[in-house]
């Protein structure tokens, strides 16, 4: 899960931000940053997801 | 009295209109516009709920998709998808946790609308192509040959992701420490060449903290060490 495409959560001066990072090849190449307060609702419990 | 078809396949549902969508605030709106859809169907004559549950909520997630991905468009800055934090139980599906992160949702924003419902239903969930024929109101051929190229344009550009789980990890406490300790030359090292950063900040600004944090930038730019940071698992699968 978080391992393979791991993530964080982080707070800076009050402000809540997801970082969701993506590593090839031991390096960071790409680094999502999401800061919209309206898309950061649902962190606190785990999504029913199934396939 | 049996469970409602609907609760029992809600979960597979909202992941089916997650994938598509990539809003769970969205997803969760087609799923409430499924219900409706669902409580006025004569279900005594449904033979297979699943599938018929599934064609629901693609045609409105497609309906929904059509409509934001005019919004989303308009943005200023870059639209990404809202993350959910995955549950560990669904680490044992090798590919449910990557479909839903962060970098294969924002591949899956590149495809159009029917092109990312297809994917969505032939890749993640295995769907017949009858069935999605059906759900798109395409002809079977033209459904394959959305799929084709959805595969290919997909193929193209997610990221190759590590076999090892170890490895990721390591990266990321790498980087971590080189940030806090304020370690640029760390920082670069462990930072592709042509590492990208997107961030989005709401669609009103670019997030002021999360600017730039590209080599030749300073270190400043990046979240500052000082602040609380808590580590978690969001999603981002």
């Amino acid at each position: 899960v978080a391992e393979r495409s791991p993530a964080a959560r982080v707070e800076i001066g009050g402000q809540m931000a997801v970082v969701s990072l993506v590593i090839e090849d031991g390096r960071l190449t790409r680094i999502y940053a999401m800061a919209d307060p309206g898309k950061l609702t649902r962190l606190d419990a785990p999504a029913e997801l199934t396939r | 009295m049996t469970e409602d078809p609907f609760v029992t396949h809600r979960r597979l549902l909202f992941t089916v209109a997650y994938e598509i969508l990539g809003s769970a605030a969205d997803a969760d709106d087609v799923l409430q516009e499924s219900w409706l859809r669902w409580a006025r169907v004569d279900q005594a004559q449904v033979l297979d709920p699943r599938a018929y549950l599934v064609r629901i909520v693609t045609r409105q997630a497609l309906n929904r998709l059509r409509t934001v991905s005019r919004r989303r468009e308009d943005y200023v800055g870059a639209w990404l998808p809202e993350p959910l934090l995955t549950s560990p139980d669904i680490a044992d599906d090798v590919e449910l946790p990557e479909s839903v992160s962060i970098a294969m949702l924002t591949v899956l924003e590149m495809l159009g609308p029917t092109e990312r419902a297809v994917f969505v239903l032939r890749e993640l969930f295995d769907t017949p192509y009858e069935e999605i024929v059906e759900a798109i109101g395409k002809s079977p051929d033209a459904a394959r040959q959305i799929a084709r190229r959805a595969r290919d344009h997909v193929a193209d550009r997610r990221p190759r992701m590590p076999v090892s789980q170890a490895e990721p990890l390591a990266v990321v406490e790498r980087f971590l420490v080189a940030v806090c300790t304020g370690h640029v030359q760390e920082q670069m090292e462990v930072m592709a060449p042509d590492v990208v950063l997107i961030a989005d900040g709401g669609g009103s600004c670019r997030p002021r903290a999360l600017r730039s944090t590209a080599p030749s930038g300073s270190p400043g730019c990046w979240p500052a060490p000082a602040g609380r940071r808590r580590r978690s698992r969001p999603a981002c699968g």
